[in-house]
């Protein structure tokens, strides 16, 4: 970006590769191109192309659950969408290539621009060309002053006019100039870009985002340290120390579900209600945490982004203990009628672990097809009006004594053998709340206890956030600042004639393209008028 | 971590699974194993029998204590415990509340996690993840107990 506003020739010439070029002179080739405005331009565009996969495909530190998904629907795709890390854009190697070539660009291109900005502050204005009358915005008059107290005036009603004003012993002419915040507007637009770029990667080096999915209730709370998320995605210069030790828990939550029109079944309003310390013994405060409205502790933000229903089932094993008991999150696989899909592992109990695998049903209906027939089981509405969840057994081994991590949402059924009724189909329970089964073979039961809620919650800390919407603002006034400011000459010069009178030249020059022709006539009227109305009030 | 380096003596209470109070100033004078954990990570289902050798090893010398910081239950803590025959307590604390008691010293950032608190309760050592043998954890107690 070494200069705005150019002509294409000079373009043409910085493009084309001269002949015969030592390893220097491309050297110094290759640094123009990549500070021109138009390779920043390029790569601002580059920038902003990259994003779009970041925003189209799951991001790994955003959703970790709909990547695996993603992984499972698209097997053959995924690898490849790996290998061009297009499930972490903002952390792979192409966009940081941009996003640092982008810096050098700027950097290299402001640098001179502030040593040649530096020269024209103090530069003193350009003198008067010889012929004034030749510049496209000129007038004249005659008087019958001195050619120097017109000048002196000249001068301090340019001065008033917040110009820069030249006027040397001896001269013929005063020399002004104005507008160089357009110049400065420009330079603090590009700083400001600089601003942005490496607030957001400090926050995205130093920063972290995790998500963790809570179940409401006072019994349940969350703490903020490592071990309590669910997904977590440090910048490479993250340090765990700076989390700051708060807890919260999620006391209530409420949902408006929309009962009519077009948008019914839909959730119109979520909130959830919570309770938090900053630190541990610090007194308990209360939040209504609702989308878009995030809780700030500290530097650290705490945003609701979903929720969903949490079965509680207890597993009692065949000796008669309690194997599992407490909520299971299920997944919301339909995002209106909030059809859930889950697991509950009960890896102890006893003779055998047993796995249950199912869909969860807020409001349970049987499906029809045009004829009428039943169909498919399904959900006909979010809230849970009608609640049913629908399992199926497996016992072996439930895939969590190998010692490799293990996803909780998903049943590994490679060493798991299913239950079967004595027909051979597959053992199916179908219980609503406070509804038992006894599993065959003595291997215990099955209780649909109640319903709890949870929500996914996330959680992000960016340190640079600040310094980025500095940046944004910075960027606005400078953009402002040379879009608006218009940067001018003027001249004044007196000369004596030889019949004893002065002719008094005025003329104006818009150093930038596009200006209003009416702007500079009305400026020159009005110091013309300034010049000759001084005169009548002095006597 | 040498003894002049460590921080102050860790301050942790809870009820353990069976809802009875447990505090680790109780344990003061003998080095205490703490040991990070819950029923669904596979790991700690790997390295329990270790954590159990050792803790039968050491006897009376060192004491040990659990922290169960995600299960759904207490019941479900609990049947992990019978399945493993745990012979000592664990605290319950499923929103890890009781982990932030460790925060600015060494933080037990994953599960599992062992820690290693000398005579006076101060952080002495920590392993990340699995112990890789009963045998790494009982040279970091001998350390301790050998000050």
């Amino acid at each position: 970006m070494t200069q705005l506003d150019r002509r294409p020739s000079d373009d043409r010439q910085a493009t084309a590769l001269p002949p015969d070029l030592n390893a220097r002179e491309l050297a110094r080739w290759s640094w123009r191109q990549l500070t021109s405005m138009r390779t920043a331009l390029v790569l601002l565009l580059l920038l902003a192309l990259a994003a779009i996969p970041g925003s189209v495909i799951p991001q790994e530190d955003v959703d970790s659950l709909a990547v695996s998904q993603w992984r499972d629907n698209h097997p053959r795709l995924a690898p490849i969408w790996d290998r061009l890390d297009l499930f972490s854009v903002y952390g792979s190697v192409w966009f940081s290539a941009i996003y640092i070539l982008l810096m050098i660009s700027l950097v290299g291109c402001i640098i001179p621009r502030l040593f040649v900005y530096a020269r024209a502050l103090r530069a003193r204005p350009p003198r008067a060309p010889r012929n004034l009358s030749r510049l496209p915005e000129h007038t004249a008059y005659e008087t019958d002053e001195d050619p120097e107290v017109v000048l002196a005036r000249a001068a301090q009603a340019l001065r008033r006019r917040r110009y820069r004003v030249a006027l040397d012993e001896g001269a013929d002419s005063v020399d002004a100039e104005r507008g160089h915040l357009r110049e400065a507007g420009n330079l603090v637009f590009h700083l400001a870009v600089i601003v942005v770029l490496v607030g957001v990667a400090v926050g995205s080096l130093f920063g972290y985002k995790g998500g963790v999915i809570m179940y409401n209730g006072a019994d349940y709370g969350f703490s903020n340290n490592l071990t309590q998320y669910d997904d977590f995605a440090p910048g490479s210069l993250f340090d765990p120390a700076v989390m700051e030790p708060f807890s919260f828990s999620i006391t209530d939550f409420d949902v408006d579900w929309i009962t009519d029109g077009p948008r019914a079944g839909m959730a119109r309003k979520f909130v959830a209600h919570l309770d938090y310390t900053t630190e541990p013994g610090a007194e308990t405060r209360q939040y209504d945490l609702k989308v878009n409205h995030p809780l700030a502790i500290g530097g650290t933000e705490v945003f609701l982004i979903g929720h969903g229903y949490a079965p509680v089932i207890t597993i009692r094993d065949g000796d008669g203990n309690i194997a599992q008991s407490g909520p299971t999150v299920f997944l919301p696989t339909n995002a209106r009628t909030f059809e859930s899909f889950g697991v509950v592992k009960a890896p102890d109990a006893q003779p055998t672990q047993i796995g249950l695998e199912g869909t969860f049903y807020p409001t349970f209906t049987m499906g029809k097809d045009a004829d009428g027939k039943l169909t498919m089981p399904a959900s006909a509405w979010g809230d849970a009006l009608d609640p049913l969840v629908s399992l199926n057994v497996y016992t072996g081994d439930v895939g969590l004594d190998n010692g490799t991590s293990a996803s909780v949402y998903v049943l590994d059924k490679s060493k798991a053998e299913q239950v079967t009724k004595p027909n051979g189909q597959p053992f199916r329970m179908d219980l609503r709340p406070g509804e038992s089964v006894e599993l065959p073979d003595g291997m215990g039961s099955v209780t649909f206890e109640g319903l709890e809620r949870w929500n996914k919650i996330q959680i992000s800390r960016t340190p640079g956030k600040l310094v980025a919407l500095t940046g944004v603002v910075a960027a606005l006034l400078g953009l402002l600042g040379s879009l608006f400011v218009r940067p001018r000459r003027l001249w004044v010069r007196a000369r004596r004639r030889d019949d004893g009178t002065t002719l008094v030249e005025v003329a104006r020059l818009d150093r930038s393209s596009g200006g209003d022709p009416e702007t500079g006539r009305s400026e020159l009227a009005a110091i013309v008028a300034a010049l000759r109305q001084d005169r009548e009030a002095t006597p | 971590m040498a003894a002049a380096d460590r921080d102050a003596p860790l301050e942790l209470s809870g009820e353990d699974l069976d809802g009875k109070p447990v505090d680790l100033a109780d344990l003061r004078g003998k080095p205490v194993v703490i040991n990070v954990w819950w029923s669904e990570c596979p790991p700690c289902r790997v390295e329990q029998p270790d954590l159990n050798e050792a803790a039968a090893e050491l006897g009376d010398k060192v004491s040990f204590l659990g922290l169960n910081i995600r299960d759904s239950s207490a019941e479900k803590g609990l049947a992990f415990t019978r399945n493993f025959d745990v012979a000592y307590p664990s605290i319950y604390s499923p929103d890890g509340s009781a982990l932030l008691s460790f925060a600015g010293t060494l933080n037990p950032r994953s599960i599992p996690s062992t820690v290693v608190l000398d005579s006076q309760g101060r952080v002495a050592a920590s392993v990340q993840g699995r112990i890789p043998t009963t045998q790494t954890l009982l040279s970091l107690v001998d350390v301790v107990l050998g000050e």
